[in-house]
Formats: structure tokens, sequence, C-alpha cells
């Protein structure tokens, strides 16, 4: 006779192991099916390579995770009803309704259960909101400080005045050692400085694509990639910004400094460096060192932009002439441990029954509500 | 030369005669051998090594580990629809099969099988909702498991009663 074995037998390392194949939603059905299962699920890491927090009018919120790009995606949209209640919405499925609620209140509560917990490490997180913002940015930023899980969160987008405060806000409660990227874009009157500088300073990538306030040192910055566009930026930090990567002559490592029409950079001359190329209003410098095994650094100079990139840098080239990427690359080195890459092929034998978003009975959005955990005890009455 | 064979043998008593090099994914068969100080001349006269599991589920590692005796280690993130057919249809069984055979594999250091175990298994329960789960794995609800204990009288249950003046 063939031996069986029940699924709680399992070690510990198999039940997660089991886990980690599942996707998101298959991850929420396990958990609600025992007490036990909720445990293992709540212990198995999961990595959300991307989720998106958008303000829409009338205090509504849009939030959108993807764990495939395409294939395993959830989109949530909470908005007021006519009642004061909140409108739950997703992508072909029936909305539900919860009276006397705040669309921004049940936003907070379902990011907090998706993507605020221990196992949980988002590879970036990106929030667009628009002017008025203030309730958005309050509400998420009384969340992360009053959790007592930390945010795991290697990458930080940002467009919107408010998103930059919610940003910054999110920064002062996040795991420093997981976060290494912040982007900004379409944010008037950013100030860089002044807010988180000791986290500001230990990034690896920081991308300032909007005209932007500094009032620091941009050197002191430790970042490979910098993406800096303001009018406080002046001749002398470009130099010793080029000095400094120059110096540490990172492979990959790149910068892009943008002050239109403020340098003038026609006598522009970096110590070091050997002009190769000039198209009139664009200069292109090298400077190489006698040992070939050491990459090259290479600048490209215009009316006020300034490039430098240390061996050949795909990134770098996506940069335009008006500072936008043409090219959005995967977040970065995610976690090898998922079952999933970012950018998947096509499953040959996808159904045509289990497409992305695909939540027919909104058990997702019934986890909040109910469970079949008993109501005593220290497990929440939601997952 | 006739080909060398090592013997295994199941907790069921069933003795298993197996080529050296398909097993050596097996990190706990290939440390037995090297304690054992088994080599292709002296293995005919080797005790078996004794595995604790079923006869059964030995034979389906063995069959799993001599089709693969020739592959390069697989990716962590090999998923079920990259399965080979012959993989496919090796993992067609019920959830208890695999759950033992995974089980094995575990114990037997057998990473590669480990995660193909684990994908079949999670393809099983694919887009199925919270009770299909419950059923495919087996998994009893809470009350259930209370009841179970509750009848069985086990630990955590008691039948005294307290009474406070």
């Amino acid at each position: 006779m063939t031996e069986t074995y029940e699924l709680k037998d399992l070690p510990a390392e198999m039940q997660r192991l089991l886990v980690g194949k599942c996707d998101l939603i298959t991850r929420c059905r396990l958990r609600a099916s025992s007490r036990a299962m909720n445990e293992v699920v709540a212990t198995t890491k999961l990595f959300i390579p991307s989720v998106r927090i958008k303000q829409l009018p009338n205090d509504g919120v849009f939030i959108k995770l993807v764990i495939k790009l395409f294939k395993d995606e959830y989109t949530l949209k909470f908005k007021e009803t006519e009642t004061g209640g909140t409108r739950i919405c997703q992508a072909f499925r029936s909305e539900i309704i919860v009276e006397d609620s705040q669309p921004i209140c049940e936003a907070v509560n379902w990011f907090k259960i998706m993507c605020l917990q221990k196992n949980v490490t988002i590879g970036n997180l990106i929030i667009e909101t628009t002017d008025n913002a203030d309730g958005m940015g309050q509400k998420f930023g009384e969340l992360v400080q009053n959790s007592d899980e930390i945010l795991r969160v290697r990458a930080i987008q940002v467009s919107g005045s408010g998103a930059a405060r919610m940003m910054w806000k999110f920064m002062e409660h996040c795991d420093t050692s997981v976060l290494n990227e912040l982007k900004v874009k379409e944010t008037e009157g950013f100030e860089l400085f002044g807010s988180q500088d000791s986290i500001l300073k230990k990034l690896k990538n920081v991308e300032i694509e909007c005209d932007s306030i500094i009032t620091g040192d941009v050197c002191s910055l430790t970042a490979s990639v910098i993406f800096l566009k303001s009018t406080s930026l002046t001749e002398e930090m470009v130099y010793r910004l080029i000095e400094k990567f120059v110096n540490r002559r990172e492979a990959e490592s790149a910068f892009c400094l943008e002050n239109p029409g403020k340098w003038n950079l026609d006598s522009f001359s970096p110590s070091g460096f050997v002009a190769v190329d000039d198209w009139g209003d664009i200069k292109y410098y090298e400077n190489r060192l006698l040992d070939d095994k050491m990459p090259v650094v290479y600048l490209r100079v215009s009316d006020g932009s300034v490039r430098l990139e240390v061996g050949r840098n795909a990134l770098l080239r996506t940069w335009t002439e008006n500072g936008d990427k043409t090219i959005i690359p995967p977040p970065s080195d995610y976690d090898d441990s998922s079952e999933y890459d970012f950018y998947d092929d096509f499953d040959d034998d996808e159904n045509g029954e289990y497409q992305y978003d695909w939540d027919p009975e909104n058990e997702m959005l019934d986890g909040l509500y109910e469970s079949d955990f008993d109501d005593e005890g220290d497990y929440p009455d939601d997952y | 030369m006739p080909t060398a064979l090592y013997k295994l043998k199941s907790e069921d008593g069933q003795i298993f005669e197996v080529e050296r090099a398909p097993m050596i994914v097996s990190s706990f068969i290939n440390q037995k051998f090297i304690d054992q100080g088994a080599n292709d001349r002296n293995c005919d006269r080797m005790e078996p090594i004794l595995l604790p599991f079923n006869g059964s589920i030995i034979s389906m590692i063995i069959k799993w580990l001599y089709h693969h005796q020739n592959e390069a280690p697989m990716s962590k993130k090999l998923r079920y629809c990259e399965f080979q057919d012959w993989d496919k249809e090796f993992f067609k069984m019920e959830s208890g099969v695999l759950f033992a055979l995974l089980n094995a594999a575990h114990a037997l250091g057998i990473e590669d099988l480990m995660n193909m175990g684990c994908s079949a298994a999670a393809e099983l329960i694919r887009g199925k909702n919270t009770e299909e789960i419950r059923k495919i794995y087996g998994i009893r609800t809470d009350e259930e498991q209370m009841e179970d204990a509750l009848a069985a009288g086990g630990e955590g249950t008691s039948t005294t009663t307290f009474t406070v003046d």
C-alpha cells in the first residue's frame, strides 16, 4: 500500500516551500483554510515586485499589486458611495459596499493586510497623488508609524507633492537595510535634503526627475546612480561629483545633472578627461587609465546637462534630453527565492479560466470581513 | 563488466538494487555510501542502506532519480508549466502520496525533487477556492480539529468542571 502523508505533517520548511510556489490569491485561500495554514502562509516570504498607490478624485484610492506583469495582478479601487460608505471595485467582479467607512481607511486597511506584514517585501512602491493628498498622506503615515510591522520596500517612486510627503513618512518607518532606491517625478518644489538625510545618503540609486530644490551637498550622496535636475546645482557641484565618480570608478555607476541654461560649460575642462567628439552643442569626453581592466569613464556635456557613466551603462542611455526615461527597467534584483519573474513568458498551458486579476468570489476582499478563525484569541478577524 | 549495484532497504523490508550515479543527488544516500566505505568492488557485500520510508515511495524516488540522472541541477524557479511531459505524468498522484514523496525527498536531501514536488502540489490547488483546497489537501477546519481533539480527550481538553463559591 502506498504511504500517504498529511500536509500538516510535512516539515515547516517544506510547507513554506510549497506556499512559496502559490500565487497570491491561492495563498490568501490557503490562509483561510485553517489556523495552522494561516501561520504557515504568514511566515512564508512573499515578494511583491510592484505596488502602486494612486489618489483618485473625491478621496478615492487605487491600489495595484503586481506579482507577475499581466499574469498575476490585483487592482482595487476604493471609492465613496452616495451614502457615506465605500465602494470597493475590482475588474470583472461584483463590487463590495462597506457602509459607514471612508475609502482611504479601507484602502489603508487593505494595504496593511497585503503589504505591511513581516514576511512581505515590496520591490517597487509607486505613489501618485494630485495636489491635495493630505488626507491620504496622513492615513498612510499613521499606518506605518503605528504599525508593529516595519515596511520592507526596495524602491520608492513618487509623483506629486502629496506623494513626496508620504514618501518621507514611509522612509522614516521602513527597513533601511532593504531600501536602496528613490525616484521622484513630476513633483513641483521637491526638496531633496532636510527630511531623511541619513537614509538618503545610503541609497544606491537617487533619481529626481523633476525640478528640485537642493540645499545639501550632493557629494554626500553615496548612490551609484544619480539623476538630479535643479537650478540649485552649481558648476562646482558638477566638478566635485565628477571627481567623486572618477575616483570611485564603480562599474555601471552613472549620474545625470541638469540645470538648463545656468551653466557656462563652454570652457568645461574636467581634469583627467580627453575630448573625443564635438557635435557643437554636445561634447564627449573620456577618462581612461593605463590599466585596461579598469572601466572607462564617459562624459557627455550639453547645454545645462552633464552626464557621466562608468563603463557603458544601459541605464544612462535611457535618459533622454528632457530627462524622461524611454525604457522602464524591471524592479532591480528582486528576490531570487520568489517563484515569479516580473516579466514572464506566456504560459502555454494557462487555461482561460485563470487569468490575471482573477478573484471570482472576491475572496481577497471577503477575507477582510469573514474568517474561519475564532474571533477570540490573538488572531485578527481578517487576513 | 557487470554494473555495480548498491542496496537500499525500505522500512517495510523491500530491497532495491541501484546504481550509484543516480543516487548521488540524494545527499543522505550519498553520505551513507561514503560512511559505509562502499565502492563498486565491495557494494554487493555491503549491508543495505536503510531508508525509513515505505517501499512504494522509495520506488518512486528511484524512478525519478534514474530519469533525471544526467541532468544539471534545476532552477528553483522551475514551474509546473515548464515540466517535461514525463514529470507531469510522474507527479499525477493524490495529494497524500505527493506529500509522502515530498517528505521523503526532504529527508533524503533531493532538492530538485523537493522543488518540483512542491510546484506540482501548488498546481493541484491553483484556481481552487478555499473549500476545494481543504478537500484536495485534506486540511481540517479549526472546528473539525477541535472536535477531534475533544472526542479523543486529548491535550488541551478537560472534562473537569470547577465551581466557585
